[in-house]
């Protein structure tokens, strides 16, 4: 009786696109893809989920099971140089005027989040995103992303220097800009 | 915040905590663009065409109706292929054509498909005309059981691609997309079961890519198509030369998976 079983399947995947299309989103940005990639990038990975949801771990939490995609996906995508510039492409150049409007204060706040992430290497940066932003507790982590809890909390807490860091370095460069 | 961090892992200082803490709300794309993929991934039950007297019905449920025997990662690394490379600001993509091709894809692929049936569901022709012309002339596209997709590797010279290869080895970056349509039409018919005509997708590549950049993903493709197709010699053969060829590619699990898990 496979119809059922696949009308099932297709109402949750309907459930799941609706419900995490935001997430999804918002994990492949943050995972370097630039935005006018992002609408073609969702949909081939929500194409792999609706393959691969029949035999998913339903007692496993979804988001991180999700972002593993998202990770795969920007990996994949960033393998062109050329997506890195464009991904600077879409943040404007600071003019070192910080803005006084404050509805402009979150997206600037956004944005260097944005670029700070893209100086943390890929794999890094995923368990920093998982962590830091999604508040995934490592234990989550580590078998949604398929690595040992050790090699999880490394790579965070390198992420977190590398994150520090950029921020630093990038808000420094914001400043000094006359 | 995680509290369950270890106590040897330092904290963010407070004001990155802070400048985190205030990139955590989720915003999610336009409404536009949400009833986009909306439409491109769960179209609308269409009317029933009948005569075909049993055809699969056309629904997106399809897509669930296969994909059991690999492990979820091995499959997600087999689908690693191409995507969004190639969709850079050089090569514009009219969105018109994005939307159709997906509409195209969702129809349900049958393996007995007619030969016109994959050009018909090719994603766009657009990229026939910017692509490269083909030093010889097409071959007809052949949509049996025995699909021709003995290729080239990118480290083994053949004397047979040498002229194209020579085209194709230093890969444009305006060839990306070809290349990615072309897999995207592979693994579309991939989960669709229809490993002919994923087959005769991974040949055209390989004819006209035989060294592309995404030759490593439409090898792992075709690899999983022939083991679909219960090919098993060949799919065996085939991912033999492509672990010599990629002994480092992420893709090798899911080759693994592909021939581990082929029908006996």
């Amino acid at each position: 009786m496979p119809e059922p079983t696949e009308d099932a399947a297709a109402a949750r995947f309907e459930a799941i696109f609706e419900a995490e299309l935001p997430y999804v989103w918002a994990s492949l940005r943050r995972l370097g893809v630039a935005p006018s990639d992002l609408e073609d990038v969702a949909h081939e990975l929500f194409l792999l989920v609706a393959q691969r949801l029949p035999t998913a771990d339903t007692s496993r939490p979804l988001r991180p099971w999700l972002f593993a995609f998202a990770v795969r996906f920007a990996a994949d995508y960033r393998r062109l140089a050329r997506h890195r510039l464009d991904f600077l492409g879409d943040v404007e150049p600071a003019d070192g005027a910080p803005s006084a409007e404050r509805r402009l204060m979150t997206r600037e706040r956004e944005r260097l989040v944005l670029l700070a992430l893209e100086q943390v290497e890929l794999d890094r940066r995923a368990v920093f995103i998982l962590h830091e932003l999604d508040e995934v507790p490592m234990t989550e982590i580590a078998p949604a992303l398929g690595i040992p809890l050790n090699t999880g909390y490394s790579r965070l807490r390198i992420a977190r220097e590398e994150f520090v860091d950029a921020v630093r370095r990038l808000t420094r460069r914001e400043k000094d800009t006359p | 915040m995680n509290r369950e961090d270890r106590p040897m892992l330092p904290a963010l200082p407070d004001d990155v905590a802070e400048l985190v803490a205030s990139a955590r709300p989720i915003e999610g794309p336009s409404d536009d663009v949400r009833a986009r993929l909306r439409a491109r991934l769960i179209p609308p039950l269409p009317p029933p065409t009948g005569g075909d007297g049993g055809a699969p019905t056309p629904r997106p449920a399809r897509l669930f109706a296969r994909f059991g025997r690999a492990p979820w990662w091995a499959v997600a690394a087999a689908f690693v292929v191409g995507v969004g490379i190639g969709r850079g600001r050089g090569t514009p993509t009219p969105s018109g054509v994005a939307s159709s091709a997906m509409r195209v894809e969702m129809q349900p692929l049958g393996s007995e498909a007619p030969p016109e049936a994959l050009e018909a569901r090719a994603p766009a022709t657009d990229f026939l005309d910017h692509a490269p012309a083909p030093e010889a002339p097409p071959k007809p596209r052949t949509t049996s059981a025995a699909v021709s997709v003995s290729v080239p590797f990118p480290v083994s010279s053949s004397a047979s691609s040498s002229a194209s290869s020579s085209v194709s080895s230093a890969t444009r970056s305006s060839d990306l997309p070809v290349e990615r349509r072309l897999l995207a039409v592979a693994r579309t018919a991939l989960a669709r079961a229809a490993s002919v005509d994923a087959l005769a997708a991974c040949d055209e590549h390989a004819r006209r890519f035989p060294r592309g950049a995404l030759a490593e993903e439409r090898e792992a493709l075709a690899i999983e198509a022939l083991a679909d197709a219960k090919r098993s010699d060949e799919a065996k053969a085939r991912a033999e030369r492509f672990e010599r060829a990629y002994p480092k590619s992420i893709l090798l699990p899911a080759v693994h998976a592909a021939i581990d898990s082929e029908p006996r």
